[in-house]
């Protein structure tokens, strides 16, 4: 254990106890388990190779032979270089390990209503499929933390300014403009694509429109198929990572029943994040014994963005596979457009007050800002799109605007009365 | 004479070891070095890489650096710093990699170490120039211990700014910084970052190891482990 050299309170000190050295050891070698710090002794090393580490896919080109040392100068700020979209469709093409949605809700539903069968030919309505997701889009885990993507958007205008006096009208924001693909307010829609599971209501066919979005990744309880028996579930963990980050694991299957379903991904995601591909691991719970795989380059497009994904996991040995049970991956928004911020809700009560917004509703967040940065008056989450027309919307009105990830909101927000009419 | 290939039989047979102490002596042989450079980097870039992208969402992007910059350095930093690796004990294949991999692994932590302070002249990098081979060869990973995985659990119940400001302490910890604390460039860039200030930094850091010790509290456990 390191000797704690500092007095107490002296410049630049914390004034920590000596028990703060042990605890710091412990949180670092949890980094490292967490791969969120880079592995430093032999064995430290060696448990990251049976993890998986070493990167599988093309290195990218300035990686490819060693080039010349790095300049010093002009560092870039939180952005790798960008990736290509993999010309990967997720439902049933490039990839026999994609599952249609169809296929996860048809087992889904065999499951609840014991069905021995998955041959069944059983297919859901839009609506008892939107409720599998199980999407709920003003709550959110209070321990999720946010992350910047790289290259995400940036805030605009800062907020806190006093509010107007006025009454103000705030035209419709979610109205599908231009040519839409898929949500129940697209006229264009068919089939599936008529009512989205993730609660989306307009999706451009322009996939270039989801480049700018971050998106937070749901990843739903595991459905287990023939192969899995289903008293395992219990004793299994869902991990993935995105990109080659991180692992994140949560039980198979949620073990309560409140809140969202599923698990949210730590931090945000970008559609290049995405073509560098999911990867899940169905593993022995709160060990690294992985049992079934799944692994693709995900194209965010307005399928996606409204059904959501499916995953076949399967153990692959010998030249054999089985499958082990399938699951929905789901891009949730993550963007919010801020209003205004203050010590208090009263003053933000008030600003709420004040405004006729016509199909977005402002919530109550609590921030980690400091003083007059606490509570914030905000909408979201929502795409990138809409976030943008919302927050030119309230600009052109003279309402502060800016759009952000959230990343200091903390807790679930809280909703509002409508206010009373205008006389 | 045309210099070696770097897939040479002599290079492929070479060890991690071999190939530095071929690197560390450049001066007499340039050409060797070269394509001992070439074959070690063929050898780990992959590995490198896989394990500096696992941070991108969390320390690269905190410090502001990017995964194919920090691999690039580190290689250049490792062929610099050639003549200071130390052998261990050969014999074992998988050792004798793993062992340049944490070594290569210390040079990258202590490089993202430095670069945390903000930017700065390549130069002047003092926690590239402490790094070292000493406890490299420990048996029993720490961070597969019962302890790391209830702090790993606990730091979950953390909000990202007190997880990022743990990370980056975390970070200058591994690095060898001997107070425990975040140097004060690091605070400050920190607070920048977060549009705080320094000593909201050190607020957010002892309430997060707050937080970290009622969650072990609350599992029966306590930051102090037996030694």
């Amino acid at each position: 254990m390191k000797k704690d050299h500092r007095a107490a309170g002296g410049p630049g000190g914390d004034g920590l106890e000596n028990d703060d050295a042990a605890l710091e050891k412990h949180v670092a070698d949890a980094l490292v388990r967490r791969g969120e710090l880079l592995p430093t002794t032999e064995a430290e090393v060696l448990a990251a190779e049976r993890d998986g580490v070493e990167h599988e896919g093309e290195l990218p080109p300035g990686l490819r032979s060693l080039g010349d040392r790095p300049s010093s100068t002009g560092r870039r700020r939180a952005s790798d270089a960008p990736r290509s979209v993999r010309d990967v469709h997720v439902h049933g093409a490039a990839s026999q390990r994609v599952v249609s949605l169809d296929e996860v809700r048809r087992r889904r539903a065999e499951r609840r209503s014991g069905w021995a069968s998955h041959a069944g030919t059983f297919v859901l309505g839009a609506a008892a499929a939107a409720a599998l997701l199980l999407v709920t889009r003003d709550v959110r885990s209070p321990h999720v933390p946010d992350d910047r993507p790289a290259g995400g958007p940036t805030a605009s205008a800062t907020s806190s300014s006093a509010p107007p006096t006025a009454r103000i009208a705030v035209p419709a924001v979610q109205e599908c403009a231009g040519t839409c693909c898929a949500g129940s307010r697209c006229a264009a829609a068919k089939g599936e694509l008529r009512r989205c599971a993730s609660g989306r209501t307009c999706l451009s066919c322009d996939e270039g429109a989801a480049v700018k979005s971050a998106f937070r990744v749901r990843v739903g309880d595991l459905v287990p198929a023939k192969g899995l028996p289903a008293d395992a579930m219990p004793r299994l963990d869902v991990c993935a990572r995105i990109a080659g980050g991180a692992w994140s694991c949560a039980p198979a299957r949620a073990e309560t029943t409140d809140g969202e379903a599923g698990r949210v991904l730590p931090g945000v995601v970008t559609a290049a994040d995405l073509a560098g591909g999911i990867e899940l691991e169905l593993r022995a719970r709160g060990t690294t014994q992985v049992v079934g795989r799944w692994r693709d380059a995900v194209r965010v497009g307005p399928n996606v963005l409204c059904q959501g994904a499916g995953a076949l996991l399967a153990d692959e040995k010998d030249g054999t596979k089985k499958d082990l049970g399938s699951l929905a991956i789901e891009l949730a928004p993550a963007h919010w457009v801020e209003l205004a911020r203050a010590a208090d809700t009263a003053p933000l009560r008030a600003l709420r007050g004040r405004l006729d917004l016509a199909d977005v509703d402002p919530v109550l967040v609590e921030t980690m800002g400091p003083g007059d940065q606490r509570f914030a008056l905000a909408v979201g989450p929502i795409d990138a799109d809409v976030a943008e027309r919302l927050r030119w919307a309230l600009l052109d009105r003279g309402v502060d605007a800016r759009v952000v990830l959230g990343a200091d909101h903390r807790g679930a927000p809280r909703k509002l009365p409508a206010p009373t009419p205008a006389p | 004479m045309a210099p070696p290939d770097p897939r040479s039989p002599s290079l492929d047979a070479a060890t991690d070891a071999d190939l530095l102490a071929r690197i560390a002596a450049r001066a007499e042989d340039p050409a060797g070095a070269r394509a001992a450079q070439a074959a070690l980097y063929e050898r780990h870039v992959r590995y490198l890489y896989g394990a500096i992208l696992r941070q991108r969402s969390s320390l690269l992007r905190v410090v502001g650096i990017s995964a194919e910059d920090l691999v690039q350095e580190t290689f250049h930093r490792a062929f610099d710093r050639a003549h200071t690796f130390q052998r261990g004990e050969e014999g074992d294949p998988d050792r004798d990699r793993a062992r340049t991999r944490a070594w290569l692994g210390r040079i990258a932590t202590n490089l993202l170490a430095d670069h945390a302070g903000g930017p700065r002249e390549v130069a002047a990098t003092p926690y590239v120039e402490r790094v070292s081979c000493a406890g490299i060869d420990e048996e029993q990973p720490p961070s597969q211990s019962p302890r790391a995985r209830l702090v790993a659990e606990g730091l979950d119940s953390l909000s990202e700014r007190e997880a990022d400001v743990l990370r980056v302490s975390a970070l200058h910890f591994r690095a060898g910084e001997e107070h425990q604390r975040l140097p004060n460039a690091v605070s400050a860039e920190l607070a920048a970052r977060w549009e705080t200030t320094s000593e909201n930094i050190r607020a957010i850091r002892m309430r997060a190891m707050k937080k970290l010790r009622a969650f072990l509290a609350s599992r029966g456990a306590t930051a102090e482990e037996a030694s």
